[in-house]
């Protein structure tokens, strides 16, 4: 069992060995769950701790040694707020991911090993899931159940799930009549059991590159919805401190004050493409170089 | 075919687990597009793949299956195994009808009979290890512990010459060569201990020069193991070399079946003859006397009345073109589908 | 001399290092002469012949040699020569016809392009001239105007002989022109290779794993093994007279539809590593008949009777060799597994 899984993870090495950008984007996801992890010991400041010198207010800084992405208009340290804002990305990134790639892959799985009915239904529910704008409905969905980061996770599981459903899909129909899986069979293998053991393992890399994928998408969208003030209250994310130049508008005066943000979050939703791509890699070999 | 019954007698082997086929047929409907299903009153029509054939095999003895691609030899092999259900006929093992518990218990059956595939490349998961693989059957049956299973993983392996068996446990396909992948095949297939092992075209796919390998451990372990063997191939000459018996398919019939040295020197029917005559020979000395082919492979699906091979038979007569031939024995355990012997 | 191939080397590049794939090829072809390169998988014969029309994969590496035709050497001409030679004096039949037509396109369009695109002649002449090799190959005219699909799979390598013989080449390489195909239907097509052969002059290089496909059809014949040819020699000799041990072993390993059953003997292990090919000669890992000598330098190309050459070192030998290469026993031998 542990030489399964110490092998498992070498596989995993293996992916973004030969990808340069595979591995730019692993190690800049790292940083950034450091960063989330050790948010208060990297941090200098609280997120919305207002800074005085001299008796007064550090309003509208622009970016120095000890403020290195400047302050905002109520004298918050910047660089401490994208950093306290890693939080909400990560947290939103990897929760959704993980729902969508569940959801993801376990309909691709059933819809495409058993065919028929169900299949025809699941894809007519894929096809309702594509009908639906995403923003509008996660803005809905929140507002009605309230601004927790949580309904955002629920809100974007329900909708993305549909990509990475039809694409695994269709892997698994090449695979099920692939030999070996006939072997399982005619070796008197269950169904349940050739999805979860002959199947599942096959599909893998397909699921890893779209749970990559959908974290790139989660990240984007929380920040989109904080942006545009639909945000959790509680906690700091990048995109309420986006929202908050903007409704002050000082989006053109205080240029530190949008682009530390945007750097972050083009960061990590850019590492999460990069990451998904090393595994798209894998499932399809004519992508690599030699 | 009745000569089927009155072998066994002579015979005398182990009626126990003999396999009887008797007038074997698999059609697969084709399917109608959605306005023609809804508008036209034709019928639905068939690929009569297997079309009425009858055959035994004895335990220890390989029955070679010989004819061109679309023959049915492939559609035969899954339908014996359970793959595919059949549509019409029996199949019996030790005289007891098994035709629909062979698909409604696949499970059960998977313990008799067992199939080794073609495609050595493709019939190993990428992602099993050499033992899992080797050992899937035995968790699937929940056969033994953990050391039974390492243990019969370790007999298999060695039955099929992959010394030391260990050694390649943790190995993966992608780490093996074509020939040891085949043997990992038959190794899993034989760690259930069948008593039915069919192997479809096992070593097309081999390099010529370790194909004598696996195809001699298939007739070793036949006699060893007192299997009954089904080997399919479009290879005449390994056909000579490893069957006892053969039955030369055509469209979905068995045209000419008998023991191979007998079909090989005396052939009987026109196809066998023609394709005995399409052989080529690895000597430049040697001239070859080929037979004249008329027109091509009819379309399966709409085959015309009367026997199947008359549309390109030298010798069809108009009766040829009505009626459809009738077995005839020409021999001891030889039997022919033709009028025009 | 029609052609003159002389030392050639092709690597290919890979994640795992550079492959050798052929290494050191020489040979050449006379007018109306079938040449024929026999060799298992990744021996490289289907590399020579991709070669000779300069069909290179993306990841060549390195090419070497002299592929003279004509008086030129085709691997130094510019794109505009190259372009010329191609299919109107050396053509292909490839080995995979389904996937070498476009499915696009009429089998008439497609033989049309390759026409019209080396020769100045009109529709009604070329279409004359396609007619002409129909018959000649056995396919019905109607089936011009068909596309790919509706062909089975013997027609549709018997259209790709008449794509190859439309611009009348003198040189036709066919790279396992019947592997794909049924015994019947490869027996037709090797039938009229072999017509086609005595009516239109064209000398051909044929490569294929299977000796009997060669051995009816083929003149010389090279017996090729991890890049290098082992043997090269007529067809006659190849066969009657073998010297090397693979080519020997390879006889073994083939069964007889006719003559006495012999039984069969495999060649135990596996083709060397061609990224870092082994010191010695190649085969000498599967060799029952090595000797020290044989590993410790490569062996030359030498001539053990007239026109006959052969890759190996023990050919006085060769008498014993033959006797002992019968017996099961002398190929037990060798490392198993």
């Amino acid at each position: 069992m542990a030489k399964k899984l110490k092998f498992f993870l070498q596989s995993q090495l293996e992916v973004f060995k030969g990808d340069s950008l595979g591995s730019i984007g692993a190690i800049i996801f790292a940083c950034f769950i450091m960063m989330a992890i050790f948010a208060p010991f990297i941090a200098p400041y609280g997120p919305e701790e207002m800074i005085y010198k001299e008796g007064r207010l550090l309003r509208l800084q622009p970016p120095s040694w000890h403020h290195l992405f400047g302050t905002t208009q109520m004298g918050q340290d910047i660089f401490s707020q994208v950093i306290y804002g890693s939080r909400a990305a990560v947290l939103v990134g990897v929760l959704s991911a993980i729902l969508v790639s569940i959801i993801g892959t376990a309909v691709g799985l059933v819809s495409g090993y058993y065919g028929g009915k169900t299949d025809a239904f699941l894809m007519r529910v894929v096809d309702l899931a594509y009908g639906i704008p995403f923003l509008p409905f996660i803005i809905i969905l929140v507002a009605l159940t309230g601004l927790t980061f949580w309904n955002v996770v629920i809100g974007i599981g329900l909708l993305l799930w549909r990509t990475p459903a039809r694409v695994i899909r269709a892997q698994v129909l090449s695979l099920k009549n692939r030999p070996f899986v006939e072997a399982s069979r005619v070796l008197g293998a269950s169904n349940f059991r050739i999805i979860l053991f002959q199947i599942a393992p096959n599909v893998l890399p397909l699921t890893f590159s779209y749970t990559a994928l959908a974290m790139g998408w989660a990240i984007l969208t929380e920040a989109n919805l904080s942006f545009l003030g639909y945000g959790d209250p509680i906690m700091m994310s990048w995109g309420k401190i986006l929202f908050r130049v903007y409704i002050i508008q000082a989006m053109t005066i205080a240029w530190w004050w949008v682009l530390a943000p945007g750097l972050a979050i083009i960061l990590l939703v850019l590492s999460g493409f990069f990451i998904g791509r090393a595994y798209e890699k894998v499932t399809n070999p004519r992508l690599r170089e030699y | 075919m009745d000569g089927g019954k009155t072998e066994s007698a002579t015979m005398n082997v182990n009626q126990d687990e003999m396999i009887e086929v008797r007038d074997l047929r698999k059609y697969f409907p084709l399917e109608k597009g959605f306005l023609s299903s809804l508008f036209s009153r034709e019928e639905t029509k068939f690929l009569k793949a297997v079309d009425g054939i009858s055959f035994d095999i004895h335990p220890g003895e390989i029955l070679g299956l010989a004819g061109e691609s679309g023959c049915g030899k492939t559609t035969t092999a899954k339908t014996l195994v359970g793959l595919y259900a059949a549509t019409s006929g029996k199949i019996l093992f030790g005289g007891q009808e098994i035709t629909e518990l062979m698909v409604q218990n696949r499970k059960r059956w998977a313990r008799t009979a067992q199939y080794i595939f073609q495609n050595p490349y493709e019939s190993l998961n990428p992602r099993q290890t050499v033992l899992d693989a080797v050992i899937e059957g035995l968790r699937i049956h929940r056969i033994g512990n953990r050391e039974e299973r390492i243990e019969m993983a370790v007999q298999a392996l060695s039955r099929v010459k992959i010394m030391p068996p260990s050694d390649f446990f943790d190995r993966f396909p992608h780490q093996l060569s074509g020939g040891q992948r085949q043997r990992i095949s038959i190794a899993r297939a034989l760690v259930l201990n069948p008593k039915l092992v069919i192997a479809d075209e096992p070593v097309s796919m081999l390099d010529v020069s370790i194909r004598a390998e696996v195809i001699n451990l298939l007739k070793e372990l036949t006699e060893q193991m007192h299997l009954a063997s089904l080997f399919i191939s479009h290879d005449i000459s390994l056909i000579r070399y490893i069957c006892d018996r053969t039955a030369i398919m055509y469209l979905g019939k068995i045209v000419e079946i008998g023991p191979t040295d007998e079909i090989i020197d005396h052939p009987c029917h026109p196809y066998t003859q023609l394709l005995l005559s399409a052989v080529p020979v690895p000597d430049p000395e040697a001239g070859r006397i080929r037979i004249k082919l008329h027109g091509d492979v009819p379309n399966p699906v709409d085959l015309p009345p009367g026997c199947r091979f008359a549309p390109r038979c030298e010798r069809a007569t108009d009766a040829c073109h009505l009626y459809e031939p009738e077995q005839v024995q020409v021999g001891k355990d030889h039997f022919v589908l033709c009028y025009r012997i | 001399m029609l052609l003159e191939v002389k030392n050639l080397k092709v690597y290919y590049k890979t994640t795992k290092g550079t492959v050798q794939a052929v290494d050191d090829v020489s040979f050449s072809l006379e007018e109306g002469e079938n040449l024929g390169l026999v060799g298992e998988s990744g021996c490289g014969k289907t590399t020579v012949v991709k070669t000779i029309l300069r069909l290179f994969p993306t990841n060549i590496a390195h090419v070497s040699g002299t592929v003279e035709y004509s008086g030129q050497n085709i691997l130094q001409m510019t794109f505009d020569e190259l372009s010329r030679i191609r299919w109107k004096e050396i053509s292909m039949i490839p080995q995979s016809a389904m996937n070498a037509l476009d499915p696009v396109y009429t089998i008439e369009e497609q033989i049309l392009e390759a026409l019209q695109t080396h020769d100045e002649i009109s529709y009604s002449e070329a279409l004359q001239k396609i007619y002409g090799l129909f018959d000649l190959v056995g396919l019905e005219r109607s089936r011009l105007k068909d596309y790919p699909h509706q062909l089975s799979g013997g027609m549709l390598q018997r259209a790709c002989i008449v794509m190859a013989l439309v611009c009348s080449p003198k040189i036709i390489l066919a790279d396992e022109p019947t592997t794909a195909l049924d015994v019947v239907v490869q027996d037709n097509i090797l039938q009229r290779i072999n017509e086609l052969h005595k009516k239109i002059r064209a000398s051909m290089i044929l490569s294929s794993h299977d000796i009997s496909v060669i051995a009816e059809t083929c003149d010389r014949v090279a017996v090729m093994y991890a890049g290098q040819f082992m043997e090269y020699a007529s067809s006659r000799k190849i066969f009657g007279n073998p010297f090397h041990p693979y080519t020997v072993g390879l006889q073994q390993a083939f069964p007889n539809i006719k003559g006495t059953k012999k039984k069969l003997i495999a060649i135990k292990g596996y083709p060397p590593n061609l990224i870092n090919p082994p010191r010695g000669c190649r085969f000498a890992s599967r060799c029952p008949f090595r000797k020290e000598a044989c590993v410790a330098k490569d062996p030359p190309l030498v001539e053990v009777e007239p026109l006959h050459l052969s890759r190996c070192i023990r050919s006085d030998a060769i008498d014993e060799i033959r006797r002992r290469a019968s017996m099961e026993e002398t190929w037990e031998r060798t490392e198993l597994s």
